[in-house]
């Protein structure tokens, strides 16, 4: 019986909000994310962008984010709450090659401890790693402020793509999946708990 | 060259039509994206519609981008067509193994049988292919002991190696020596086009013309089409020499008269509704160019004031300074020795920053593009670039010149309505709902001033980019990028620190929140003049964003996607919700 409801594949949706310092690559790391795409000139965001995208966690595991991409400018800034307030992942990132944007990040870390959800998971990212040469932010400091608060920690370029899936996996698989599982999968488990699973994933509920 | 490749067969020039539908064989496509047209009408369409320049941002970069293009062309086009051509006629060479349908490589009927691909076999042995129409005269008669007739082979010719007369010359072959075929008419010369397929030796096959030219042979469609261009060409001459005219007399309604300062925008409207058919705006529901769905709030119809037709603002069309479009008209390559005599005058300067006209993307592309692609193809340096960046820049720089001091003065009237309050009168609730609406007007434009500083900040992150790249291959020590000289560099650096000391100076103005009256505030237990700044900010960006979801939620019904709508309905809510909040906490002194 346990057996069968390991099996049955499971679908949840997660609302993820990005914070950080203008210009430090939130849009760039989304558009890497759900497009696969780069662009050298992005424009800056206004207000708060919405995009989402799927991911397989396992075999069984399919999550959705539902991911919203704050404008850094500070201008926005009385907007950020209304998006993390009930967010179950935060995404905060900073660039390698500006300082100044740690601590910002660092702020909005602090932020989202006092008045987000106590259970949100949150990963600070160092964005622009290809950017290497002009690296002014050490591995080693951020490592080791984001292992104190427990937060997952990568390195990234949202240029090269290099350790962007990795950051949203990490994410997916920290998150209560169980708690989250969306109407259709529960009640679908109540009534029919012997009938063998499918391999359906869309078990969303429209 | 456009036109039309045809492996194996030779031109018929009576069979070219421009509308002819292509059998399999050929191909025509664009020769700058490489898609696949079905006729010329159709690339000529194509080439209107997709290679012409719209947007102005782009006609900065016309010259990398037709490269690339051309590039990618030569790359697919013919490169890989190479390069998949020579495996494949060396493998046809070795195994006689047939996979292509176009008449050139072919096989014989034994070795049909033992091919895999039915596709072909069902081509090469289709009915009527071989008749007996063509003569078998000239066929030799077997005799009993004959060789194959092939000076290299020599094998005797039997039930086990076959006794094969070739079709073309008559000779007795073996059936090795006879797997190919050939197109001939019935007086048996070869004749890709309108001959038969018939069995033939390896002699008859490789003295085929044209055997060793992998590529066939082309048609050349260029002159065909060049005739429907230009007739194409000749209705967009007309066409442009119409709005031409149009801009002429507006340019002489509002510079030839004794005091071209005190025209304004309106007049000018008026004059143009008198020159122009002014499209009447009823039951128009979207952009009849990008299909946007209008509404009552950003995106708004505005008529193009050279064909009198709506377009949105979001892209389809854009208010330009008069003074800029004169000095851009003038500056068109034909009339360049003018340029002098038609330099802005002083009185021009002061036309400039009052008087603007909205042109849609059509009509700047007909009256513009050609002169400043000509511009930019004439001398096709670094400076080009720079300049059409320089100008692009201009057109947005003017634009918030515009709109600035407009929004600065609304900000004022915020201020108005502020002491107002203050001064206890009791608004009428009419007034009040008016003050919604101003409201929305302001955030209205501030979401547009944002726009266009968006824009000429990626312009700064693009120049940023190339200076950055030349400086690192400076430090290098390696040769500039192409079409790059050290004195354009220098440019590319002082337009690039002018643009970011402008976004600074002017979007610290946007940023600006109107200053309160000296009066402190009573009414609103005991909110602070920095609380209330703070409110009114939130409030303002709180507007903007319940404007920007909208306007995904349109989009989303749009694209039917409603799993992302009821997140979107949800967060509107919210942003409603916060909204009435911080209203509620500045009382009488929201706005
Ligand atoms: N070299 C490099 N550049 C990057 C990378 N990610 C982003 N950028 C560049 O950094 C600039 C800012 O990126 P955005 O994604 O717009 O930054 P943002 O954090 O969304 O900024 P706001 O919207 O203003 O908050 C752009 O010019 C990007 O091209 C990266 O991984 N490497
Ligand atoms: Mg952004
Ligand atoms: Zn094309
Ligand atoms: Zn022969
Ligand atoms: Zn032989
Ligand atoms: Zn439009
Ligand atoms: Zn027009």
């Amino acid at each position: 019986m346990a057996d069968l409801v390991t099996q049955e594949p499971r679908f949840a949706q997660f609302k993820l909000v990005l914070l950080g310092e203008s210009a430090v690559g939130k849009s760039s790391i989304v558009h890497r994310f759900v497009t696969d795409s780069f662009d050298d000139l992005r424009e800056s965001t206004i207000g708060a962008a919405f995009l989402t995208q799927t991911i397989q966690l396992d075999e069984r595991t399919t999550i959705k984010f539902e991911i919203w991409d704050t404008a850094g400018q500070e201008r926005y800034k009385s907007l950020a709450p209304m998006y993390y307030r009930n967010a179950n992942c935060a995404l905060v990132a900073y660039d390698i090659t500006q300082e100044s944007s740690l601590d910002r990040a660092k702020s909005w870390i602090q932020e989202l401890q006092k008045q987000a959800s106590a259970d949100i998971v949150v990963a600070l990212v160092g964005n622009k790693l290809d950017l290497e040469a002009e690296r002014k932010v050490s591995t080693k400091e951020a490592k080791e402020y984001a292992d104190e608060l427990g937060l997952i920690f990568k390195e990234i370029s949202a240029k090269t793509g290099e350790g962007i899936k990795d950051v949203f996996h990490s994410i997916a698989s920290k998150l209560p999946v169980e708690e989250k599982l969306n109407s259709a999968t529960k009640r679908r488990r109540n009534i029919d708990l012997n009938r063998p699973s499918t391999n359906n994933q869309e078990s969303c509920s429209c | 060259m456009i036109g039309r490749r045809v492996l194996g067969q030779v031109p018929n020039e009576g069979e070219l039509s421009p509308t002819a539908s292509p059998n399999g064989a050929e191909s025509l496509s664009c020769p700058i994206c490489n898609e696949n047209m079905i006729n010329l009408g159709q690339l000529n369409q194509h080439l209107d519609d997709t290679h012409t320049n719209n947007d102005p941002s782009e006609s900065v970069n016309i010259g990398p981008y037709l490269e690339k293009d051309l590039k990618n062309w030569f790359r697919t086009k013919v490169v890989d067509r190479a390069n998949s051509l020579h495996p494949l006629i060396s493998s046809k060479l070795n195994t006689m193994d047939v996979v292509d349908n176009m008449g050139y490589f072919t096989i014989s009927d034994s070795a049909t049988s033992s091919a895999p691909n039915s596709t072909t076999n069902s081509r090469i042995s289709s009915p009527g292919l071989e008749t007996s129409e063509i003569s078998r005269s000239h066929w030799k008669k077997p005799k009993g002991n004959d060789f194959c007739h092939l000076k290299e082979c020599k094998r005797r010719l039997n039930i086990k190696n076959g006794i094969v007369n070739c079709r073309k010359c008559g000779f007795l072959f073996c059936n090795e020596h006879t797997y190919y075929r050939i197109k001939v008419n019935q007086t048996l010369q070869y004749d890709p086009l309108g001959g038969q397929f018939v069995r033939c030796c390896i002699t008859c096959f490789t003295n085929k013309p044209f055997f060793n030219n992998f590529e066939g042979f082309a048609l050349d469609d260029t002159k065909t089409f060049q005739e429907l261009r230009e007739k194409r060409l000749e209705s967009d001459r007309l066409k442009t020499i119409v709005l031409e005219k149009r801009l002429r007399k507006i340019f002489a309604f509002v510079y030839d008269r004794d005091n071209p300062s005190k025209v304004n925008n309106s007049e000018v409207t008026n004059y143009v509704k008198q020159i122009i058919h002014w499209q009447t705006d009823n039951e128009l529901n979207n952009c009849p160019l990008c299909f946007k769905q209008f509404g009552r709030f950003l995106m708004r119809k505005h008529h193009c004031r050279l064909c009198g037709e709506i377009r949105c603002d979001d892209g389809c069309s854009l208010d330009i300074p008069m003074n800029y479009l004169k000095q851009l008209f003038d500056q068109s390559p034909e009339t360049n020795e003018q340029y002098d005599q038609n330099h802005p005058t002083e009185d021009d300067t002061i036309v400039f920053d009052k008087v603007s006209l909205r042109i849609c993307k059509l009509c700047k592309n007909r009256v513009f593009h050609r002169r400043l692609f000509t511009q930019n193809r004439s001398s096709s340096t670094g400076i080009d670039d720079l300049l059409s960046t320089i100008r692009l820049v201009n057109i947005y720089k003017e634009k918030i010149h515009q709109l600035l001091p407009g929004f600065e003065e609304d900000l004022q009237r915020l201020q108005t309505i502020d002491s107002a309050s203050n001064s206890n009168q009791i608004l009428p609730t009419k007034e009040l709902e008016d003050d919604e609406q101003f409201l929305k007007m302001l955030v209205e434009k501030r979401y547009k001033i944002m726009s266009v500083f968006n824009k000429i900040d990626k312009i700064a992150k693009g120049l940023k980019l190339t200076i950055d790249q030349n400086d690192t291959l400076l430090s290098l020590k390696k040769p500039l990028a192409e079409g790059m000289t050290i004195d354009q560099l220098k440019i590319a650096r002082s337009i690039y620190m002018q643009l970011a000391s402008f976004l600074q100076e002017n979007m610290l103005k946007l940023q600006k929140v109107p200053n309160l009256t000296n009066k402190p505030s009573t009414e609103n237990e005991g909110l602070s003049k920095l609380e209330i700044r703070e409110y009114r900010d939130k409030l303002m960006v709180l507007q903007e964003q319940h404007y920007l979801i909208n306007s995904m939620i349109d989009d989303s019904k749009k694209k039917r996607k409603f799993d992302d709508l009821k997140i979107l309905d949800e967060n509107l809510a919210d942003i409603e919700t916060e909204i009435q909040t911080i209203s509620r906490k500045l009382g009488d002194d929201s706005f």
